[in-house]
């Protein structure tokens, strides 16, 4: 018994809206980020806002092969920012929004506000994983009263080959968390006004 | 690309509000007893993904959020290995389905008991359902899957440390 054109017709375009669809997911968690050392923190409680609602985006970017790679940049980012602050800072909080209400309970010091923009790509027509990825932060900090004492802006860089990321799709990414991790700590170990 | 046989789930985040909550509350230094089941063939350390076997890298699903919770409690300022107060806690129902072409779920239930020097303060089971995106195509399912098992932990964990009963478990 053959189904009618239209009922077959629909069936494809419903198999193709679904491949069209596909965004494979990617982990932007890097295992390591900006070293602790204790002798030389800042003595000083800090806070970063990333809200829940942040939390929860979710950014569709380009893959390879005509795939798109979709993630959660602030929700996976979370940790590397956070380690990137207790790398210069005695203690670091998390914070659910800028406004006195929220900063001036937790007593902190700074209260650093990012945002995260990232980008992706690969040249391959075959595998899916990008082969770079860009992370930019950047970033607002404010006193515990919301004047603005500083703004700065880093970028990671991370690339990755076949060989490396069949094992690790989200390699790329990773490795531009992780530099972009880095040069946030370094840029606000750089500034004085953040001591 | 190749089919994935074993499939590596990705690495934990915390849920880093409720940790800093913990951290802010003044609670005793607790210790962590290895999370039960340990064998390596019980129900609940295999998941399965269309196939492919889904793998903690630290061996078994209950060393995996035994390790997450050590690792919030050291975020908190409140692990310590000889502390008098101990949790012990025994993964009941832990699964990721991605059967769904569309969406799927995480489900994973465990029994957290809390005592201080051998007497019971808390014996609670948590249970904690996650939906997810999933896909028809088999090779990005698994992915979702790989992915959704960490928010699972996740998000029990958070259930565990906002729970104004276990935070008076663990109080001074």
């Amino acid at each position: 018994m053959s189904l009618p054109r239209s009922i077959r017709l629909a069936a494809a375009l419903s198999v193709v809206a679904l491949l069209g669809a596909c965004a494979h997911p990617l982990s932007l968690d890097s295992p390591t980020g900006p070293a602790r050392n204790d002798a030389t923190l800042v003595a000083k409680k800090v806070g970063y806002v990333i809200t829940d609602a942040d939390r929860a985006r979710q950014v569709t970017t380009p893959g390879g092969g005509g795939d798109k790679v979709s993630y959660f940049p602030y929700r996976d980012i979370e940790k590397s920012l956070r380690q990137a602050l207790r790398s210069v800072y005695q203690d670091v909080t998390s914070l659910p929004a800028a406004t006195p209400a929220a900063v001036g309970p937790a007593g902190v010091g700074f209260v650093f506000t990012p945002v995260i923009t990232t980008t992706s790509s690969s040249p391959s027509a075959f595998t899916w994983p990008p082969t770079k990825f860009s992370t930019e932060i950047a970033c607002t900090v404010t006193d515990a009263q919301g004047a603005q004492i500083a703004q700065f802006k880093v970028t990671g860089d991370g690339a990755a080959e076949f060989d490396e990321f069949k094992s690790d799709h989200s390699l790329s990414a990773r490795r531009s968390v992780k530099e972009a991790a880095e040069k946030f700590a370094q840029a606000v170990r750089r500034d004085p006004k953040l001591r | 690309m190749c089919r994935l046989r074993h499939a590596p789930c990705a690495p934990y985040t915390p849920d880093y509000d409720s940790v800093d909550r913990l951290k802010a509350a003044s609670l005793a230094p607790v210790a962590v007893n290895p999370v039960q089941p340990n064998n390596p063939e019980a129900k609940v350390n295999k998941i399965t993904l269309r196939g492919a076997r889904l793998g903690a890298a630290n061996g078994t699903f209950a060393r995996y959020v035994e390790e997450a919770l050590i690792r919030d409690l050291k975020e908190a300022g409140l692990y310590s290995a000889e502390a008098p107060t101990r949790i012990s806690a025994t993964l009941l129902v832990n699964d990721v389905d991605v059967t769904g072409f569309v969406t799927c779920d995480g489900t994973l239930d465990l029994e957290v008991v809390v005592t201080r020097a051998d007497k019971p303060r808390l014996r609670k089971t948590y249970k904690m359902v996650t939906h997810f995106d999933s896909n028809f195509m088999g090779m990005i399912a698994l992915q979702h899957g790989m992915a959704a098992y960490p928010q699972l932990v996740h998000a029990a964990l958070k259930q565990i440390y906002v729970d104004p009963e276990f935070i008076n478990a663990i109080r001074n």
